[in-house]
């Protein structure tokens, strides 16, 4: 358990070794230890990023995801079909990289960050309302390689998201 | 991602392709007004208690869709049945012994020639042959003549009515021009099953109203209807006219007809709808700048006031009828990314040729269908077309409207 920790934890092992030399009962302090690692690690994993124009952003190393969020479907309506941008195009924050269209309505995509697009999800070529009814697991779009992940720090984070969203709809 | 709607009321606004500040759909980009300057239909409470989604048209609060999503409703109405709420458009009536040679004066159809209770489109034209407004007219058996024009241009309209009334007036002719809107409200039933939902409340039998034919009937109960068999689906359906403190008692009694699915619907579908249908919407495929020959609507001016050249802007018409249009307007189907109004459209070796006036996806034939205007050369059926959609050329092709076939009802 501990070692599984201290895999987990990374650059945090001195924590975990620090912890379990503790006085109290071992197994349910490395479990919980193992659950605070094990919590800190998936969060950082999957933190998204949100930008203004509802985009959103996750990292696995340098690679991100990106997709439109839940109210910017949900603004759409149901979306008919996906403009997705070119793999390999090296693209800069801001710049143009695709559209989703619903029936009476147009969003224009915008790189969160800089970077050279990856990979795209095809499947949406097939079914864009993924989008709809998955917009940030099934329904992500494009994937890129950063070229600045120092960008990242431009963007909102959840909670600043959410009152960003609150701030617009009034 | 920001969110460009591309369905506009009257005005030419360019495509907008970021909004600012505000992530919901946008009508009309000059109107600054806030949920309470604008201005309400007799349904406003009703729509917000079924879930509709309002959004500000040409300054009224109106429901562009309500939970089922635009797609859902457009499909429905050409199964079962919607309710859509135009008690925004203008309704007006005509009086007087002069009545009919006065609205001929500003339209080009043969009004005159209309039987009694029937009804026509029409269209009014301005000195250069260009379309100020469509609108029905109708010849009822009350002695006036009922006039339905679009809320998009309600100012113009009817100052445009009035005055040329007060100049008709001072040559001694009998006519008076009465703005109803205040009044009554209007709904519109359209859809396979819109017949059968609306007899189960009025008592007599529907099926001796043809296409744009009308009758003053009762309604669940509402005397004074007037139910003018029309719309803008291309479906067979209703537009009920309605005192307007029993329009909600209207609305709320077809939705609960057991024997059909009548559903609300907002202007999201109506757009989509009329697309598919083939129907002009004024500001976008038709406005002061184009002729009803561009716009192959010469069906419109009647023989007789093509032989009398008697209406605004006839001159122009006429010659234009001898020496052919430069432009026409199209049916354009294509599929991948939408063309929406304002699109590039090119031949196929790249010149441009003309522009999109109306485009969206189809919800009924899961292709991209389109309105536009091409050099008359292009304008035939199959003719190959390129569009340029955010700097792509998509490949298209000049199709015959109506896109889905009409099912209009012409009598047993």
């Amino acid at each position: 358990m501990a070692a599984v920790a201290m895999r987990c934890a990374r650059g945090l092992a001195f924590r975990a070794t620090k912890l379990l030399t503790s006085t109290q009962t071992p197994t349910y302090y490395g479990a919980q230890t193992f659950r605070r690692f094990s919590r800190t690690v998936t969060a950082l994993d999957s933190v998204k990023k949100f930008t203004k124009d509802h985009e959103w952003i996750t990292m696995d190393g340098t690679t991100g995801t990106i997709g439109i969020t839940y109210q910017a479907q949900d603004k759409l309506g149901e979306i008919v079909y996906v403009e997705l941008p070119e793999v390999g195009a090296e693209m800069s924050q801001g710049d143009e990289c695709g559209a989703v269209e619903s029936v009476k309505a147009v969003g224009d995509l915008f790189c969160p960050v800089s970077g050279e697009c990856i990979e795209v999800n095809t499947a949406l070529e097939e079914d864009a309302s993924l989008i709809n009814s998955s917009p940030y697991e099934d329904g992500w779009i494009l994937k890129m390689k950063l070229s600045k992940p120092e960008e990242l720090d431009d963007l909102m984070d959840e909670e600043a998201y959410q009152a960003f969203v609150r701030t617009e709809d009034s | 991602m920001t969110l460009t709607t591309v369905f506009r009321a009257c005005a030419r606004l360019p495509q907008l392709r970021r909004i600012p500040k505000r992530a919901t759909t946008v009508f009309c980009a000059r109107s600054l007004s806030s949920e309470a300057e604008l201005k309400k239909t007799p349904l406003y409470d009703f729509h917000n208690e079924h879930g509709g989604r309002m959004v500000d048209f040409t300054g009224w609060s109106m429901p562009v869709q309500y939970k089922d999503g635009i797609g859902a409703s457009h499909l429905h109405t050409r199964a079962n049945a919607s309710i859509f709420d135009v008690s925004h458009m203008v309704q007006s009536r005509i009086h007087g012994r002069d009545g009919v040679k006065f609205i001929e004066s500003l339209t080009v159809g043969d009004i005159a020639g209309l039987r009694e209770n029937q009804g026509t489109l029409t269209l009014f034209t301005n000195d250069r042959g260009g379309i100020m407004d469509d609108l029905i007219v109708s010849k009822t058996s009350e002695g006036f003549l009922y006039v339905v024009t679009n809320a998009g241009c309600a100012e113009k309209d009817i100052a445009h009515m009035q005055n040329q009334c007060a100049e008709f007036q001072a040559q001694r002719h009998d006519a008076a021009v009465e703005v109803i809107q205040d009044q009554f409200g209007l709904l519109a039933l359209q859809g396979p099953s819109a017949a059968a939902a609306l007899q189960t409340g009025v008592d007599g039998d529907l099926s001796r109203i043809t296409f744009m034919c009308s009758a003053v009937l009762t309604v669940f109960g509402v005397p004074g209807c007037r139910v003018t068999r029309c719309g803008y689906t291309g479906e067979d359906g209703f537009e009920v006219s309605i005192p307007v403190d029993q329009v909600v008692q209207v609305a709320d009694s077809l939705l609960n007809v057991k024997s059909t699915d009548v559903k609300l619907a907002g202007l999201g579908p109506r757009d989509s709808l009329r697309l598919e249908a083939g129907l002009c919407l004024y500001g976008n495929d038709i406005d002061e700048d184009t002729t009803p020959v561009e716009a192959t609507l010469l069906w419109t001016v009647a023989k007789r006031r093509r032989a009398e050249s008697n209406f605004p802007g006839a001159g122009v018409i006429l010659q234009q009828i001898k020496d052919k249009p430069s432009r026409k307007r199209v049916g354009i189907s294509s599929k991948g990314p939408p063309a929406r109004a304002g699109t590039t459209i090119l031949s196929e070796d790249g010149t441009s040729i003309g522009v999109v006036t109306s485009g969206c996806p189809s919800p009924s034939l899961k292709k991209n269908v389109a309105m536009g205007y091409v050099q008359t050369a292009f304008a035939k059926a199959g003719t190959p077309l390129k569009l340029e959609v955010r700097g792509k050329q998509v490949a298209a092709q000049v199709s015959k409207m109506p896109f889905v076939p009409a099912n209009y009802y012409h009598g047993k």
